[in-house]
Formats: structure tokens, C-alpha cells, sequence
């Protein structure tokens, strides 16, 4: 069941990475292709959580979500061209060759099971997540990112004053 | 307990999406998002065989702390750079950028 559950959640977290990479490039405006790639490195650095790196989890997330998106968030909060993309169909026959031939050359190398002796079921990683050392790092991460979608808001409402 | 297959998986995927972002966008800042993907899938993957395979080995730390930086550093260049360049007027399209063509 445990396993069951945690596969789920893997899933999820998966959908989130690999769709909001997707959006990145499909979506038009420059500020929207920011708060995508902000999910998706939400997303890997919750990958890492089930990984059992906890640290590499929090130097994602302080560093790409804390850093890197909310310095991409003020430079491009006023840039008003949108983003040119040569041909979306071009896009996505590029994604699907990709992906197929790199899944062909690779994929097959790691498909024999390993095993992880560290890591248990989904329970005992959440309760090390909120037992843990970490906690009030992961609330500041969770208020940075809070930022990022403030400093968004902030941005549009008062841009036009500004300039 | 997650299969590494997992994993990897996302990861080409991911790098796949980053490749044919680059490819296929003309904006500057989007392909450095592109970039920015691919070092993330890369970040994802060798966390992954670092965990699964040797996890006392430190050689793999160091890798992720420099792609860490490397990651950090290159956006912060870029967009520095793409600022400065629109404060001074400069047309940004990198498809023109052809003087570097062999």
C-alpha cells in the first residue's frame, strides 16, 4: 500500500516536472515561461526529497527558486515582447525525436532493479521531512517562493507607475 | 521504494524538452531557460546514480555543487548581459546573431 502510494505521489510530482517544462516553451508570455520553470525546479528538488538528499532538495530550492527565479522574475517583469517560437509542431516533433532516441540509447543501461537499503516508505520520509533538521530552512524556502509570486504581483500592479 | 528507472526517465524527458526548446525558440532568455532545464535534468539523474550506486562517494558532491554554480552563474551572466543590451537599445534576435557562422 505504502508503495502503492508513494508511486502515486512520484507520478504527481513527475506530471508537475515534466508538464511544467512543457508549458515553458508552449506558453507565450516570457514572465509565464519563468513561473514554469519555477515549478519545475520545485519539482526536481521534490524528487530529491524522495531520493533522501535533503540537503541537495534545500540547496535547489534556495539557490534556483530563491536566487535564479526571483532574478528572472525582475528582469523579465518588464520586458513586454513576447516570445517567438519558429513552429510549435517543429517543437513537438523535436521533443518526441528526443525523447525517443535517448530513451532507446539510455533507458534500457538502468532498467535492471536497484536498490535503496536508506530509504523506506512514503510515511517514514514525510515524518523525517518534518522531523527533521531542515524544517525552518524548508519554511524560508516556502516564504521565497511566496516572493517570487508576490514580487509577480507587486510587479504588474505598480510597473505602469514605475515607468 | 522508487525504481532509479524513475528517475532517469524524467530526466530524459526533461533533457529532451530542453534540447527541442533550444531548437526551436528564437528568444534569448527562453533558450537560456532551456539551458537551465537540461542542467536540471542532468542535476536529477546524477543525483540518482549517486544515491542508488555510491552514496559515500564525495567526487559526485563536488560534480553537483559545481553544476550547481554553473547553473547559477550562467543566468546571472545572461541575464545581466540581455539587460544591459536592452538599456542600450539593442535588437535581440539570435537568429541574427550570424557573424559567428562558418
Amino acid at each position: 500500500m505504502g508503495m502503492v502510494l508513494s508511486e502515486i505521489v512520484f507520478a504527481g510530482i513527475a506530471i508537475l516536472t515534466v508538464g511544467s517544462a512543457l508549458m515553458l516553451f508552449m506558453l507565450k508570455k516570457l514572465i509565464h515561461a519563468v513561473v514554469c520553470i519555477t515549478l519545475a525546479f520545485i519539482g526536481a528538488a521534490l524528487m530529491m526529497l524522495f531520493l533522501g538528499q535533503s540537503l541537495f532538495a534545500l540547496l535547489l530550492m534556495l539557490v534556483f527558486i530563491g536566487g535564479i527565479s526571483t532574478y528572472l522574475v525582475v528582469a523579465v517583469a518588464t520586458e513586454e515582447k513576447k516570445a517567438v517560437m519558429i513552429n510549435q509542431k517543429l517543437f513537438i516533433g523535436a521533443v518526441t525525436v528526443f525523447t525517443l532516441t535517448m530513451a532507446i540509447s539510455i533507458l534500457p543501461q538502468v532498467a535492471a532493479p536497484q536498490t535503496l537499503p536508506a530509504q523506506t516508505g512514503m510515511a517514514d520520509l514525510l515524518s523525517q521531512f518534518i522531523q527533521g533538521q531542515y524544517l525552518i530552512l524548508y519554511l524560508l524556502v516556502l516564504l521565497l517562493f511566496s516572493t517570487v509570486i508576490g514580487g509577480i504581483l507587486v510587479m504588474r500592479k505598480f510597473a505602469k507607475l514605475l515607468i | 521504494m522508487i525504481p532509479l528507472f524513475y528517475f532517469i526517465t524524467v530526466s530524459v524527458v526533461m533533457l529532451a524538452i530542453g534540447l527541442a526548446g533550444i531548437a526551436s525558440d528564437r528568444h534569448l532568455i527562453v533558450i537560456v531557460l532551456g539551458v537551465e532545464l537540461i542542467l536540471v535534468a542532468s542535476i536529477i539523474s546524477l543525483v540518482g546514480f549517486f544515491t542508488y550506486s555510491q552514496p559515500q562517494n564525495t567526487d559526485a558532491i563536488a560534480m553537483l555543487l559545481a553544476l550547481f554554480v554553473v547553473a547559477a552563474v550562467e543566468v546571472i551572466a545572461v541575464i545581466t548581459f540581455y539587460v544591459h543590451m536592452k538599456s542600450m537599445n539593442v535588437d535581440f534576435d539570435v537568429t541574427k546573431l550570424s557573424r559567428l557562422k562558418w
